[in-house]
């Protein structure tokens, strides 16, 4: 009875573990944890559906709408990333909290709230799975997330860049000591984190709806996934993001929770924090 | 008014509420009704006096919608509100008018509270009206034997309008096989689509937002409803851009228009059209909000021509507007009034439209909507002689 919502949970649940592993990716790297991610997305979504309106070819549309993504990350990580490098998390967190509403202003007055819809050419074909119709682009989200997942983890672990990356998210300075080129690592793993939000934009917009405000704020499933991970694990990022879409999924055919399944990344973020919790000795003391 | 000639006297201060940002921007109907006072102030004006006229935005934020309504209030020199469109706002607002004596012709209402304040009078049906309108569209044409509405869960709207379906749908021994309840948050339209499938409904009517509706009319295409089911929403889906957004797969589908249809060439549609395009900017939305700011700003601009140009003031625009009865325009389907109440819905006779050809053209002309919890509203307009 449940599994035609399992499948489409875990459709929307892989894109959100894909945007916690582009995250990762960065906030490894750099040490920012990018809350523009979902803003990224909902920009290269919109710019490509302009595109599509004004008749470009569709590749040529979700090439630049991707490409935008890519290079606004790209220009935010080279332009700040060096302020950023040596001040606290929650001060980077911050600044990238400013980028991401400064795009969601500029597209909610570019584009107002109006009605629009971006259907990628593989959200009409698919197949069925008993009484279910399952659509490509569902699959293709999924593929996508297992894909992008296991080739980060295969990339950081066995190319020079990858061990630089590693390094950087180990020790910033005594890797710029070792000869790793800092900025260059840095504005590479800026670019890829943007392009995979674009392509997590695009896929979302394609899979629910296609507002300024509703794709920017996939950032927060994003950040539970990456709380599961517990900022470290991209595998477990990736159990982390489908987890979040199928309990969110799940609780609809069931009236009590279906008005509260919208909280299910918040729920599954502070389950995760108190198990990791669980053996350590909380002591309150007394201000003096 | 009339002179060709640009308003020099002292100015009139007109205002309104809208929520323009913080997620929703709906200030469709303030944007016409600029538009609007912008034409007036250069024709002469109230008899020589041009308006003032600016909208507040409340940013979909409670709080501030009540500190911009207590501002507004306390500001002696704005004589009322026209053309507002707040989506949170009336709640908090109306006892603040009240105090204060302030009076708004409110463009568009969505809220529960805005249809049922005192000093608070919409132009537009509201979405429970535009709800129970649809549903009688629909059993009227026999096509309700199981049906189905799929709405949100923000308090004192979703639940609102789907009391006002179920009350009507219980009167009309209509069957409801399956109500379901987004949360307004989530991002996930299969899932609702796949409780809808399961319910084997022969009509959905959709109580959503139009991105929402397109959302779950994707879905639902997606799992094979779109032949089986007759599909139709609130007038939040009547856009012109709506047609094109869900493609031409989706002809046939119906939704309801609280007023005029957007495109008509009737001389009061076309007169809002011409406005706009002389006024306003590309960018103010020709759609149906738009169409009850403009009745908003004209409404009002009626009334205040009628005072005495040198004895405009906030008492005596109050009594001018409370006793607005019979105000007809083709935009409408019956005349409009204010009166004296602790709710307001003049408009409660809408159109119905559907998709063909790539756009929306009428479906059915006017129809009274037979909502049982009219009843006061419709008891209260013979009584007092507004029906006009």
């Amino acid at each position: 009875m449940l599994e035609p919502f399992i499948v489409a949970g875990l459709a929307v649940g892989s894109l959100y573990a894909l945007s916690g592993v582009g995250m990762l990716v960065l906030y490894r790297t750099t040490g920012v944890l990018n809350l523009a991610y979902g803003a990224l997305g909902a920009m290269a979504a919109l710019i490509s559906w302009q595109l599509l309106q004004g008749g470009a070819a569709e590749w040529f549309a979700y090439a630049v709408g991707v490409g935008a993504a890519g290079g606004a990350s790209l220009l935010y990580g080279a332009a700040l990333g060096p302020y950023l490098a040596d001040r606290e998390p929650v001060v980077k967190a911050t600044a990238s909290l400013g980028l991401a509403l400064a795009i969601l202003g500029a597209l909610n007055w570019y584009w107002t709230d109006d009605t629009r819809t971006l259907s990628l050419p593989t959200g009409t074909s698919g197949f069925d799975l008993g009484d279910l119709r399952v659509s490509t682009t569902q699959v293709l989200a999924l593929l996508l997330a297992v894909l992008i997942t296991a080739g980060t983890a295969l990339y950081l672990r066995r190319s020079t860049t990858g061990t630089s990356m590693r390094a950087l998210a180990d020790d910033r300075e005594l890797s710029s000591m070792l000869g790793v080129r800092v900025r260059l690592i840095e504005s590479l793993a800026w670019l890829a984190s943007g392009v995979v939000g674009g392509v997590s934009g695009l896929l979302l917009a394609d899979l629910t709806q296609l507002t300024a405000v509703t794709l920017t704020f996939l950032v927060i499933p994003a950040l539970a996934a990456c709380v599961v991970g517990r900022f470290a694990s991209l595998g477990w990022t990736l159990f982390g993001g489908l987890l979040v879409g199928v309990l969110e999924a799940v609780g609809t055919p069931y009236d009590w929770i279906s008005d509260y399944r919208s909280a299910a990344p918040f729920v599954v973020a502070i389950a995760v924090v108190l198990y990791l919790q669980r053996h350590r000795t909380v002591t309150i003391g007394a201000a003096r | 008014m009339g002179t060709g000639e640009r308003a020099t006297g002292s100015p009139i201060k007109i205002r309104a509420l809208a929520t323009a940002s913080g997620g929703i921007d709906f200030s469709s109907a303030p944007r016409s009704a600029t538009a609007y006072f912008k034409c007036v102030n250069a024709n002469g004006g109230i008899n020589g006096r041009p308006v003032d006229y600016a909208y507040e935005d409340d940013a979909l934020n409670q709080q501030k919608a009540a500190q911009i309504a207590a501002k507004l209030a306390a500001d002696r020199s704005i004589v009322a509100l026209a053309g507002d469109a707040t989506f949170i706002g009336c709640a908090g607002a109306n006892p603040i008018y009240k105090r204060a004596d302030l009076y708004s012709i409110t463009g568009t209402g969505v809220a529960q509270a805005c249809f049922e304040s005192s000093n608070i009078a919409p132009i537009n049906a509201g979405p429970r009206i535009s709800g129970v309108a649809t549903l009688q569209y629909l059993q009227a044409q026999g096509k309700t034997s199981r049906f189905a509405q799929a709405r949100h869960n923000i308090p004192g709207v979703g639940d609102w309008v789907a009391d006002g379906v179920e009350n009507y749908a219980k009167d009309k021994k209509v069957r409801i096989v399956e109500t379901v309840v987004r949360d307004a948050t989530s991002v996930d339209a299969n899932s609702g689509i796949l409780e809808l499938k399961k319910a084997d409904p022969s009509a959905v009517l959709i109580e959503d937002v139009g991105p929402v509706a397109v959302a779950l009319l994707k879905a639902a295409a997606a799992q094979g409803l779109q032949e089986k089911v007759v599909w139709s929403c609130l007038t939040s889906c009547y856009d012109a851009g709506f047609p094109k957004q869900v493609g031409p797969q989706w002809e046939g589908f119906i939704a309801n228009s609280e007023l005029q249809l957007v495109d008509a060439k009737t001389p009061d549609n076309l007169q809002w059209r011409t406005i706009l395009q002389k006024y306003g900017s590309p960018r103010d939305p020709r759609d149906t909000f738009g169409q009850s700011g403009f009745l908003a700003a004209k409404f009002l601009t009626d009334t205040l021509l009628k005072l005495d140009p040198k004895d405009i003031t906030r008492e005596t625009v109050a009594k001018a507007v409370v006793g607005i009865k019979g105000f007809k325009s083709d935009i409408l389907c019956t005349p409009w009034y204010f009166g004296s109440a602790d709710r307001h819905n003049a408009n409660h006779t809408t159109r119905m439209a559907v998709i063909k050809g790539g756009k929306y053209v009428e479906l059915e002309g006017c129809k009274p909507v037979e909502d049982p919890g009219l009843a006061p509203v419709i008891a209260r307009e013979q009584r007092d002689g507004l029906a006009g």
